[in-house]
């Protein structure tokens, strides 16, 4: 075989296997399982803090529209769109207060994570999420943290995703939804490689310092008064713990981006994640922020892609076979 | 591969391709200096631009702010900002203290003020209160001749006998009208 002919064939497969793994159509059912976690973890979130959304959001907040009027750059700034300041001032010439607009933002916020939850009208749900989460969390920036940065990745997604069409009314209306389809490939691929590259990159920030490598990280997180859940003073005497545990966090966290997408290790690496976000869950107390990470990877990794009836037709166990990784894996042989 | 699925797969790579400089904390030029405004709006309003730094490199001490408030006949009483009926919520009010010790002095003296004028809004009965930051850790000097500085005890010093508590940074004393005010200025004067 000539050089040629083996660089025509490379590229040809190169093609086929990266043609397959962005478009091989897929289930929607991830999809669906991201739409409903992620507005389960969320309404959470929300209905947990419906007694404080005035001091939270509203004008006279704790910290109020006025003391951050010199954070950010416009439109990103407090007489930008994106803050509900900007609303709030339309909205004043028809009588309606400050107040009410920030509760009436929150309620669309809530409704549309109930419509998400539900799959009603499911895309319309997810913009008006995505809108309103991006205006309460850029009007009280100082009072957002992990839990709303993965909220508005998650919505912004949901917002273009075929995320309606299974386990929804949308379906019960609409029967003749597709099932499995090409942008569903698409959006998963997304979401799983957003994940891959999230946990790569926060696995080497951490490798960066030498807290996670002694264990004094672990050590800190458990102990602090603000994060600890229990007293775990006692690691102190037994540091191999602490550092071993602070290992397997940069094992899990780089490794992710490696053996997630292998068919043999996925499911163990996902597991792996999750495990290690229901450890921050419990030790750390930051709930919604765990259940809204374990909700994408299941949704990225533990939920088959395909079909009932592709899986029976291809007759492999789905977790073989699916995630079309095998069609890269064909290309990086050569 | 059809016309339109190349351009969404080639827009899901581009996205992707920010999450990633994202990822690597790459910082985009300004509008001053030949930046593209939409990118770093889309980025921002996406999540794009986020570098995923939690608890990277370490983790640091925690800070918290207190409020000692003061009646007119001299009577004090405290608060802290866990203002929320549940931990979900307090959660939102305890990253303010994290977003404090980032912001520039401007920004952080306007971010006091209203947390003084919201807490005694809270607390009509209080004439004034001092806004207390504090950090929890030990006091530490960096390097030889360093500065001092508040680190957590490692788990050494833990052993050794070490242990942290909450030392404060500074504090500010506000009254109803939201104006900062000297200790001396108050009657009876306050604890420093």
């Amino acid at each position: 075989m000539s050089y040629s002919e083996i660089s025509s064939e490379f590229r040809r497969r190169a093609v086929r296997g990266l043609t397959r793994f962005w478009l091989d159509p897929a289930s929607v059912r991830p999809l669906a399982i991201l739409r409903i976690s992620v507005a389960a973890v969320l309404l959470f979130q929300a209905l947990a803090s419906i007694d404080s959304v005035r001091d939270l959001y509203g004008r006279d907040a704790v910290v109020s529209w006025d003391a951050l009027q010199s954070v950010g750059a416009f439109p990103m700034s407090v007489d930008g769109p994106f803050h509900l300041s900007f609303l709030s001032r339309q909205l004043s010439d028809l009588g309606i207060s400050a107040d009410h607009c920030v509760m009436g933002v929150f309620g669309l916020y809530v409704a549309a994570l109930a419509g998400l939850l539900l799959g009603f009208q499911s895309r319309l749900s997810a913009v008006l999420a995505f809108m309103t989460h991006l205006l309460l969390t850029e009007t009280a920036p100082a009072t957002t943290y992990g839990v709303d940065q993965f909220a508005r990745i998650a919505l912004f997604y949901s917002c273009w995703l075929p995320i309606g069409n299974c386990l929804s009314i949308d379906h019960l209306i609409r029967p003749g939804l597709k099932q499995t389809t090409t942008s569903a490939r698409i959006g998963l691929r997304m979401l799983q490689l957003h994940l891959a590259v999230m946990y790569l990159a926060t696995g080497l920030h951490k490798a960066a310092g030498e807290q996670w490598w002694n264990g004094e990280a672990i050590w800190r997180a458990v102990t602090l008064p603000g994060l600890a859940q229990f007293d775990m003073s006692w690691l102190a005497g037994v540091p191999l713990l602490p550092m071993l545990i602070g290992w397997a966090t940069l094992a899990i966290e780089i490794g992710y981006c490696v053996f997630v997408w292998h068919a043999r290790t996925r499911r163990i690496t996902a597991a792996a994640a999750v495990g290690m976000h229901a450890g921050i869950a419990v030790q750390l107390g930051l709930t919604s922020f765990a259940l809204l990470m374990i909700a994408l990877n299941v949704a990225a990794f533990l939920v088959p892609p395909k079909t009932v009836e592709q899986e029976q037709a291809a007759d492999v166990p789905c977790f073989s076979n699916c995630s079309g990784f095998v069609a890269v894996r064909e290309t990086s042989t050569y | 591969m059809n016309k339109r699925n190349q351009i969404i797969v080639l827009l899901a790579i581009g996205h992707l391709a920010l999450v990633g400089l994202g990822a690597a904390g790459v910082a985009f030029p300004d509008r001053a200096d030949g930046g593209v405004p939409a990118v770093e709006w889309y980025r921002h309003f996406t999540g794009a631009n986020n570098s995923f730094e939690f608890f990277a490199p370490g983790v640091g001490p925690q800070e918290r702010v207190r409020f000692v408030f003061a009646d007119e006949q001299g009577r004090e009483w405290t608060d802290d900002l866990e203002l929320g009926r549940n931990r979900e919520a307090n959660l939102s009010f305890t990253t303010i203290p994290f977003v404090l010790a980032g912001a520039d002095d401007e920004t952080a003296w306007s971010m006091l003020r209203s947390m003084a004028v919201a807490m005694l809004r809270r607390n009509p009965s209080a004439v004034h209160v001092e806004v207390r930051v504090e950090s929890f850790g030990i006091e530490r000097k960096l390097g030889d001749g360093g500065e001092w500085a508040i680190d957590f005890p490692s788990m050494q010093q833990y052993r050794s006998g070490v242990r942290p508590e909450w030392i404060l940074l500074y504090q500010l004393t506000f009254n109803r009208f939201g104006e900062a005010i000297e200790p001396e200025d108050i009657d009876g004067g306050m604890e420093q």
